[in-house]
């Protein structure tokens, strides 16, 4: 068990977005947690990255409580952490190359510095953009910055990676290939993935395993086949 | 990596021209204040010292050789003034050099500054003298006397635009007596002694009338008048009147020709006349009472001439004449 | 009742915004003095508003001088203090004009720049892409930035200043046959250190008071591309406020000094 999320509590002023949620993501598991928007699957996402503090409950990641973590070893711990981000959150200003060299820097001792170069054309090499090294964000599409970003969310071959909302904002042709991409990229590293999304291709495609966050809570859990077959309607309504 | 060095390059020189441009600024203003370089520090005690200040100039002969350094008060009627001189402008100077506090133009800020001594011969300033001092009228004062002479000139020149103006344009008698005083004054005796002697022909003028009218309407009276002595006597006297009222009247009729022609050519004269329109008309008709009293006084004479009862006097009168001329020539 | 309500809203809302921006400065303060420096982006960032502002500084800091001088010239001709051009000019710019000018130019220029860029970075969750991959966005972004508003402003100060008495020297030149050796001869001669240092220390907290604001508006943007605007624009109206009560009190306190 990579991850472990245990009576998960976070709200908002007067909104309460988590209510107790649950979740475990087991070694090499790709784990897809479906959930309208604004059902907190975000806030979920940030709390185990310790972007945000949740009010209450246990977040376990590789088997370290992150409340209790000082800033330096959540950083280490995060160096074993791949995020992709929803619009792909590339740096504006810097180059591709420089994208993929930002997470290095920090996380040195687990590089030779010599090698940057290596790791980022073996980055684009995974992602197929490998001529897009000197570009700048503003000049590739869509489909090939949610690539970059999913080059640079690897370049630190983390355990874990974490996918907030992948294949959003991309045409059916690209967000398959992004989809395909990711598979690839789980075998030749054995990463275990949390895939958050709403879209039920994705998750047909990926799922080990999925869960469906409903009023905070974990309202279902099963394999892709399982949930699409159930009679609740509440759980029909994820899959029209 | 070849235009990130290209970039820092760029900063480097934006850096160093903001830099340089603010130590020369430093340098060029604290080279006027003489913090760098050495120093010659003197130090002279004045009375008063008008708002000197802390970093102002001290000139020599004109040329800004150092500044103010502190200004300390000693006692109550003195105040040390502690100056930096630059070195080499102070090697020039010598030891019974004078210290002075002006302003520096009319309303500029204060400087100190140093007249060389009368006597040669004394040795070269050195480090920590002290300068004699002249304490100078501050600039107030000067001010405010000049202030007070000025209005003083000014109104001396308004009034004496005022009076030359007037001379200018001839008002008044003034004028005419500044211009030409003397003749003006002639002018006042003639035009009076003019009146008197109209005013005396007319009355003679009139008394022969009367006594003419007695003659000719009352032809016993007048018999009366030539046989009585008296009578006769009186009537000389008054013919010897009339001649020399006609010798009088004569003399007034040249003086006012004579006067005319003067009121032709003096401009002083014509000035004054204009002025004083009155006497101008009066003139007028005392010329015209003379004129008609003249007239008269010839009609009765011719009429005396032929009248029957005057006839032998007058031809005794010239028969006298006659004998008068023959004594008087041999 | 609604007015009173929304007033007092508002000022409560504007104390802590103080608050905010206080405890912001604050942490700025923790944060320059801990490791790591993150030197690379500070240079490039002092690059980004030293070397690109200078054109803008330049342009408007000469026509300043030459708008100034021309502008001046009939009241001092008046008076017969034509003589007296250098010493007023360079006085009023160094002292007072150029700073505040300059530095209402950089607030809006860098300070919404840096509203804007923080924005959106931060609602396109680059901000939170970067603690992910383990570099403290704040030191990354938010030191730099002020550390390098703080520096560069003076320097920008400087170089408009001399520009603008280039400005005025010209028009000096052409209309009033002054040398420009003689012009700044009489710069020189007016300018005291009193006049001189207290403006450019003053500079300094104008840099720092830009880069703070910017920062604190973009760092703490809302959600959305209006949040992206709003970050921008409350940037520049708060910092020119903040940039005349840091020249009040700047004025205040040399006035104690140099009387």
């Amino acid at each position: 068990m990579v991850i472990n999320i245990q009576d998960l509590y976070k709200g908002f002023g007067e909104t309460k977005v988590l209510n107790g949620f649950n979740l475990q993501l087991m070694e090499g598991e790709n784990l897809v947690l479906m959930g309208k928007s604004g059902s907190g699957k975000s806030v979920m996402i940030k709390c185990l990255v310790g972007l945000m503090e949740p009010d209450s409950g246990k977040v376990e990641v590789l088997g370290k409580d992150i409340s209790i973590m000082k800033r330096q070893e959540l950083d280490e711990l995060r160096a074993d952490i791949g995020f992709l981000f929803q619009g792909s959150a590339l740096y504006d200003s810097m180059t591709v190359r420089e994208n993929l060299e930002f997470p290095l820097r920090r996380h040195t001792h687990k590089f030779d510095l010599k090698n940057t170069d290596e790791l980022v054309l073996e980055a684009l090499n995974n992602v197929g953009l490998p001529h897009t090294i000197n570009m700048m964000p503003a000049e590739l599409s869509g489909g090939m910055q949610r690539r970059i970003a999913l080059a640079r969310a690897l370049i630190l071959k983390p355990k874990i990676i974490l996918y907030d909302e992948p294949t959003t904002g991309l045409d059916p042709i690209t967000a398959k290939e992004i989809i395909l991409l990711m598979l690839d990229i789980q075998k030749k590293y054995k990463t275990s993935s949390l895939i958050i999304t709403h879209d039920v291709d994705c998750a047909r495609v990926i799922a080990n395993r999925m869960i469906l966050l409903l009023d905070g809570i974990n309202y279902a859990e099963g394999s892709f086949e399982e949930l699409s077959a159930a009679n609740d309607s509440k759980i029909k309504a994820f899959f029209k | 990596m070849k235009k990130q060095s290209s970039t820092y390059l760029r900063l480097g020189l934006f850096v160093i021209s903001g830099l340089i441009i603010f130590t020369l600024a430093i340098f060029f203003i604290g080279n006027r204040q003489h913090l760098f370089g050495e120093n010659l520090k003197v130090t002279s005690v004045f009375k008063n010292v008008n708002g000197l200040q802390v970093g102002n100039n001290v000139r020599f002969a004109g040329l800004d050789v150092g500044t103010v350094k502190q200004i300390v008060m000693v006692n109550d009627t003195s105040i040390a003034v502690d100056m930096f001189l630059s070195i080499e402008t102070a090697r020039q100077m010598r030891k019974n050099a004078l210290a002075t506090i002006n302003s520096d133009g009319l309303v500029g800020s204060m400087v100190v500054n140093i007249i060389p001594g009368e006597e040669p011969g004394s040795g070269a300033l050195q480090q920590g003298d002290t300068l004699e001092s002249i304490s100078q009228v501050a600039t107030a004062d000067m001010l405010s006397t000049l202030n007070r002479t000025n209005e003083n000139a000014a109104m001396l020149t308004s009034d004496l635009l005022k009076i030359t103006n007037s001379i200018n344009s001839g008002e008044g008698v003034a004028g005419a007596l500044i211009k030409d005083d003397e003749m003006a004054e002639d002018l006042k005796h003639s035009i009076s002694n003019l009146r008197q002697t109209t005013k005396s022909a007319i009355t003679s003028v009139n008394r022969l009338n009367n006594l003419l009218s007695q003659v000719n309407f009352d032809e016993s009276l007048a018999g009366l008048m030539f046989n009585d002595s008296i009578s006769a006597q009186k009537f000389s006297s008054t013919l010897s009147n009339l001649d020399s009222s006609a010798v009088e009247i004569n003399k007034i009729t040249r003086d006012i020709s004579d006067f005319s022609s003067e009121i032709k050519t003096g401009k002083g004269v014509i000035n004054f006349m204009l002025t004083d329109t009155s006497f101008v008309n009066h003139l007028d008709s005392s010329l015209q009472n003379i004129e008609s009293a003249s007239h008269k006084f010839d009609q009765n004479m011719e009429a005396l001439k032929h009248n029957f009862f005057f006839r032998g006097y007058f031809r005794r009168l010239e028969r006298q004449k006659a004998r008068e001329a023959e004594a008087n020539e041999p | 009742m609604d007015g009173t309500y929304s007033f007092r809203k508002n000022l409560s809302s504007f104390f802590i915004e103080i608050g905010e921006l206080t405890g912001f400065a604050g942490r700025f303060f923790q944060e320059l003095f801990s490791r790591p420096f993150e030197f690379r982006e500070f240079l490039r960032q002092c690059y980004n508003m030293g070397n690109k502002s200078l054109l803008l500084v330049g342009v408007t800091g000469f026509i300043l001088g030459l708008v100034f001088t021309l502008q001046s010239r009939p009241t001092l001709m008046e008076f017969g203090a034509v003589s007296w051009m250098p010493s007023m000019i360079s006085i009023s710019i160094v002292r007072e004009i150029g700073p505040v000018m300059i530095a209402l130019i950089l607030a809006g220029r860098i300070g919404s720049g840096i509203g804007a860029e923080l924005g959106s970075m931060r609602v396109t969750e680059q901000i939170d892409a970067m603690e992910v991959s383990g570099t403290n966005p704040f030191k990354f972004l938010v030191v730099t930035r002020i550390l390098a508003t703080t520096l560069m402003v003076p320097i920008l100060v400087i170089l408009g200043d001399f520009i603008a008495l280039s400005g005025s020297a010209l028009v000096e030149n052409l209309k009033g046959n002054v040398s420009y050796t003689l012009y700044f001869n009489q710069v020189f001669n007016t300018l005291e250190f009193s006049d001189l240092f207290p403006a450019t220390i003053k500079t300094f907290f104008f840099g720092f008071a830009i880069g703070l604001v910017g920062c604190f508006k973009g760092y703490n943007s809302k959600k959305g591309t209006a949040g992206v605007g709003k970050a921008s624009n409350s940037a520049v109206v708060f910092t020119s406020m903040l940039l005349f009560i840091i020249d009040f009190i700047a004025v205040f306190i040399t006035d104690i000094f140099y009387p």
